[in-house]
């Protein structure tokens, strides 16, 4: 089941937190959604090192929807 | 570790002109530092009333409009704010006073050490343990909540102040205060503002999101700039002929007020975000909640001065002292009990 984070306004670190706690849960699939360009190149940088990989969406609203999968 | 070229040049710029600005009249074992420029600018607007430290600085308006100019153009200008507003200027007081009691932001103490200047090691240890107690509360659910996309005109606020701030800064009226102060010619301390600031806004470079990144989750990203700074400081100070070990002009010896000083920057600055230079970067491009932060750290500024706060490198006055200790326990507070659901 795809795990979902809101980190929409959200400053650093936190959204990135939110991603590693997800993923030390067990978590092979997440979304999150994140309007933060640091928030979002942090997470890209976070789940490729530890072996996930990126699909980023940019909805309608500019929020961009970060999907995290498990290579 | 995969080389990060972005904050790797950031890094390196700064590094350089930390040298080169001092080279240039800026302050011996200074250079640039975001702290004691602010606090320069809070004496030029009379909000304290030390005139050998009242100075607008240039550096301050390059730090703020270079990132308006780059986020412009990358159309990443985004007004945003509401998270815990009165909270950040209350801890941006506190950083602005700790940062005074060790004599500098985080970038003049990488200056110092950069300069041979060692008792900024001291510093530097107690910045890296307010770090770590800061991300200690980030893991136990310290949040300031969260900001909202705001009218954009709120985001254009802090760019207006520093257009404000270079319009007194050129025309010199006779009720802002100009002092006898050390300072780097006006175009190229403004060009060098700018500059650094314009590369942050690409990169992201921050001393504490380093320092935190590098803890936290093992990431370097951030944490190659400061490396670099350091790194280019010390060359450039080598070249200049102002690299002196153990020589440490404004700047005093007094390990526990080092430490305690930039343990409460520290803490501070973890729960903000992001270091002074880097709340300076993120206002220009409409972040208000940094903004709000700025204008607390100048605030701060005065603060220190008219109560008597700030240390001097013969002796830490009892104020400064009471007042870190002050600010550790309310940031604690802050930090204990500023949580939302998530």
């Amino acid at each position: 089941m795809t795990k979902k984070i809101d980190a929409r306004g959200l400053s650093c670190p936190l959204p990135v937190m939110f991603v590693k706690k997800t993923i030390d849960m067990g978590a092979t699939a997440i979304t999150v959604l994140a309007d933060e360009t640091a928030a979002i190149a942090n997470i890209q940088r976070f789940a490729e090192q530890n072996g996930y990989q990126i699909e980023i969406e940019t909805r309608t609203d500019g929020v961009k929807a970060v999907k995290i999968t498990k290579k | 570790m995969k080389p990060n070229w972005r904050v790797i040049i950031t890094g390196a710029v700064f590094g350089a002109f930390l040298a080169l600005l001092m080279k240039l009249g800026n302050p011996p074992n200074m250079g640039v530092c975001a702290i004691c420029f602010l606090r320069d600018t809070a004496g030029a607007l009379k909000l304290h009333t030390i005139d050998k430290l009242s100075y607008i600085r240039p550096e301050i308006i390059g730090f703020i409009l270079g990132s308006t100019v780059i986020a412009l153009i990358t159309k990443e200008f985004k007004a945003t704010g509401g998270s815990s507003s009165i909270l950040r200027f209350i801890i941006g007081a506190f950083v602005t006073i700790g940062a005074l009691v060790f004599l500098g932001c985080p970038i003049r103490m990488l200056g110092r050490i950069a300069g041979g200047d060692w008792t900024a090691l001291e510093g530097l240890l107690g910045l890296v343990v307010g770090i770590f107690v800061g991300i200690q509360f980030l893991k136990v659910g310290f949040n300031l909540g969260r900001a909202q996309s705001l009218p954009n005109a709120t985001g254009w606020v802090m760019p207006f102040v520093a257009i404000g701030l270079l319009i007194l800064l050129l025309t010199k009226p006779g009720f802002i205060i100009f002092g006898p102060i050390k300072y780097a010619p006006l175009i190229i301390s403004l060009i060098a503002g700018l500059i650094v600031s314009g590369l942050a806004q690409r990169s992201r470079f921050c001393t504490i999101g380093g320092i935190r990144d590098l803890i936290l989750i093992g990431d370097t990203y951030l944490f190659q700039g400061l490396v670099a700074l350091l790194v280019v400081a010390c060359i450039f100070n080598l070249i200049l002929g102002q690299f002196h070990p153990g020589s440490s002009p404004i700047a005093h010896p007094y390990f526990l007020w080092n430490f305690g000083g930039m343990f409460l920057a520290g803490l501070g600055l973890v729960m903000l975000g992001g270091c002074p230079f880097r709340q300076m970067v993120m206002s220009g491009y409409g972040n208000t909640d940094a903004g709000i932060t700025v204008l607390g750290m100048l605030f701060g500024a005065g603060l220190a001065h008219n109560f008597n706060l700030v240390a001097s490198p013969q002796s830490v006055p009892d104020n400064g002292k009471m007042a870190i200790l002050l600010g550790i326990i309310v940031l604690i507070l802050v930090g204990v009990f500023s949580k939302t659901k998530e």
